[in-house]
């Protein structure tokens, strides 16, 4: 899977690489819009993370481009201006999603990873890790063929951290990640524990082995 | 005291005075002036009778005299002495039923050489009548006058001070944060139109302070965004890191719990700073219980989380034509605020009723100090994740929608009142 990262702050781009870097996807970055474009015209992406701000010009343009040239890129915008005017914009000219600054890294890999099951496999793709199987689109998790009953939101959390797996996500991306629809965050992590605890459970009663671990104090990652 | 009644006081003060002082001099005056005329007149008319005695030698003088009426009288008296008295008397008058005054001149004099004694008379009613409608008159018009003059008076002063009551309307309605309604009046008066000008340059000064201001909060917090962004995403690379330790592991936590703390505490000046620059002008139709009761449901994990009872109770399908964002950010975070600062298995009621919707919860169990719950950065618990904006946002937000939000400590409830 090729990503491109068109962000003109060279740290982060550099960290989005590297954590993105860490599962199957082959990253590149462009620094200005110029050198997005170029690329852009000479290779095709699984998904396209565009920062609005650029210095060289408005990331918006590159996105009309793209739409212009039947381009069938998934495209995040990733934006420090979070106005709903640009998220609006961005997305009636066909961006994917819309993820304001800053956030945190498996967010990211989330949503990316949801982009490219959409663009790839019209939203219907089933993840299979060894026993265990996510249907993305029914939203159903089966392990060894059999249905596991879980709620929405750890489903959600399931999800989240299968789309990060082999990394640490941490309790702050899960608590933000769960409470998206709210405005104000939980500090309370105890409910992420609880959520866990479920999930174990859950998968270990229907025969899955425990790919889910607490990494000391930190967070938990999938690790498989 | 207004100033204008004061400025009236003072010519009233005046002008009762003069009234007082000018009616009595003016019927002094006048009944001088008359009686000086009546003395004349007797004088003239003695000096007439005896010219004319002394001049008709062959008549009888009493036979003559009758030709004068009963005002003039003719005694023989033995000897001649010169006498000469002016007198006023009261005494019985043919034509009236009261005494009359009469003003009279008694003298003695010689015609043709014989002493007689003439009184000469003249009624007063007449002359007294004549004073008496005089200064009623002129009192009469004293009044009107002075009663005309105060009248005109508060009429222009009004008038003039409108201007001056018209600056004082406009700086009550000041408001830094709000954009004005109404501008300050033009006016033809020096005075009035340098204290415009001087109000005027004030509060434009102020609002570019405060603009200015604003736009350094915006643009900090704005240009925060990325460092934070880079120092979140590096965290995140370093908890990917191995091997790691657990001592190295509770370090990254804890900075990302500080990174994540600043993360929100940049999220809400940002938007607090965006309230200020009316960037939610969208407004649409709400109803109040449905949106409460969906916010509500947002927040279950956090109140099962903590056995927290919630009990919502409703009795007003109120709509409200207002910004779907910010309305939703007022409930959540009155929501929010209710359960942070509740105790374990705590209570939380929601009612909405009479245009009223009030979020009580228990939790300390003494009144907050009410001057600073709505303060910036005023935290009133120990909690290190409350970043003490979320009750100005509430503020600020009630404040562009004309809401009165009040905060109130009832039957060991802290109760949230907010008044739509």
């Amino acid at each position: 899977m090729k990503v491109l990262i068109i962000e003109d702050e060279k740290e982060l781009s550099k960290s989005i690489i590297s954590y993105l870097s860490g599962e199957s996807y082959r990253c590149e970055a462009a620094g200005d819009y110029k050198t997005a474009l170029d690329k852009i015209d000479s290779f095709d992406y699984d998904c396209i993370l565009l920062d609005i701000g650029l210095p060289d010009g408005n990331g918006l343009d590159i996105l009309k481009a793209l739409r212009d040239n039947k381009k069938t890129e998934g495209v995040i915008i990733i934006s420090a201006k979070d106005a709903i005017d640009d998220r609006i914009r961005g997305l009636n000219l066909g961006a994917d999603d819309y993820l304001p600054k800053p956030f945190h890294l498996p967010e990211l890999g989330a949503r990316v990873a949801a982009v490219i099951r959409r663009r790839k496999f019209n939203g219907s793709s089933t993840l299979i890790l060894n026993e265990l199987t996510i249907d993305t689109g029914a939203k159903t998790v089966m392990v060894n063929n059999k249905p596991v009953d879980l709620t929405r939101k750890e489903y959600d959390l399931l999800l989240y951290l299968v789309s990060n797996k082999n990394r640490v996500v941490s309790k702050n991306a899960i608590a933000e990640h769960l409470s998206a629809d709210e405005t104000a965050l939980f500090d309370n992590f105890d409910f992420i524990y609880a959520h866990i605890k479920n999930i174990k459970k859950k998968l270990l009663q229907a025969g899955c082995t425990d790919y889910i671990k607490s990494v000391y104090g930190m967070g938990y990652k999938f690790d498989i | 005291m207004k100033l204008l009644n004061r400025s009236i006081q003072s010519y009233l003060f005046y002008a009762i005075g003069i009234l007082i002082i000018s009616i009595p001099l003016f019927y002094f005056v006048i009944q001088t002036i008359i009686a000086r005329d009546v003395d004349k007149s007797l004088k003239a008319q003695r000096t007439e009778v005896i010219a004319r005695l002394d001049r008709m030698t062959d008549r009888d003088p009493f036979v003559i005299l009758d030709l004068y009426g009963p005002d003039v009288m003719l005694n023989r008296i033995n000897i001649y002495r010169s006498y000469d008295s002016l007198y006023t008397v009261k005494k019985a008058s043919p034509v009236s039923i009261d005494p009359i005054s009469y003003r009279i001149l008694e003298s003695n004099v010689l015609i043709r050489g014989i002493p007689y004694k003439i009184v000469v008379q003249n009624s007063l009613v007449n002359s007294q009548d004549l004073i008496q409608s005089i200064v009623l008159i002129i009192s009469l018009l004293l009044l009107v006058i002075i009663g005309g003059l105060l009248l005109i008076n508060r009429i222009i002063s009004g008038k003039i001070w409108r201007p001056f009551y018209q600056t004082l309307q406009y700086l009550r309605q000041f408001r830094i944060d709000t954009r004005q309604a109404a501008g300050l009046p033009d006016t033809d008066i020096d005075e009035f139109a340098d204290l415009n000008k001087v109000v005027r340059s004030l509060t434009e000064n102020n609002k570019k302070l405060y603009e200015s201001q604003k736009e350094f909060t915006e643009n900090a917090s704005h240009e925060m965004q990325t460092p934070l962004a880079v120092m979140q995403g590096k965290l995140e690379l370093l908890m990917q890191t191995s091997p790691i330790n657990e001592e190295q592991a509770a370090l990254i936590a804890e900075m990302a719990d500080a990174s994540q703390r600043m993360y929100r505490l940049n999220k809400s000046l940002l938007l607090l700073t965006r309230i200020d620059n009316s960037q939610f002008t969208e407004k649409e139709e709400l109803p109040v219980a449905d949106t409460i009761r969906r916010i509500a449901r947002q927040y279950e994990p956090a109140v099962a989380e903590k056995g927290i009872h919630v009990d919502i109770s409703m009795n007003d399908d109120l709509a409200l034509i207002t910004n779907r964002t910010l309305f939703e950010i007022l409930l959540s975070n009155l929501l929010s605020n209710a359960i942070r600062h509740n105790i374990e298995g705590g209570e939380i009621r929601i009612r909405l009723e009479d245009r009223e919707l009030k979020v009580q919860n228990t939790g300390r169990p003494a009144p907050l100090d009410d001057t600073k719950v709505f303060t910036r950065f005023h935290k009133d618990s120990a909690d290190v994740n409350s970043i003490g904006l979320g009750l100005e946002i509430v503020r600020k937000i009630c404040l562009i929608n004309g809401y009165r939000i009040s905060y109130s400590f009832v039957n060991d409830l802290h109760t949230f009142t907010v008044a739509f």
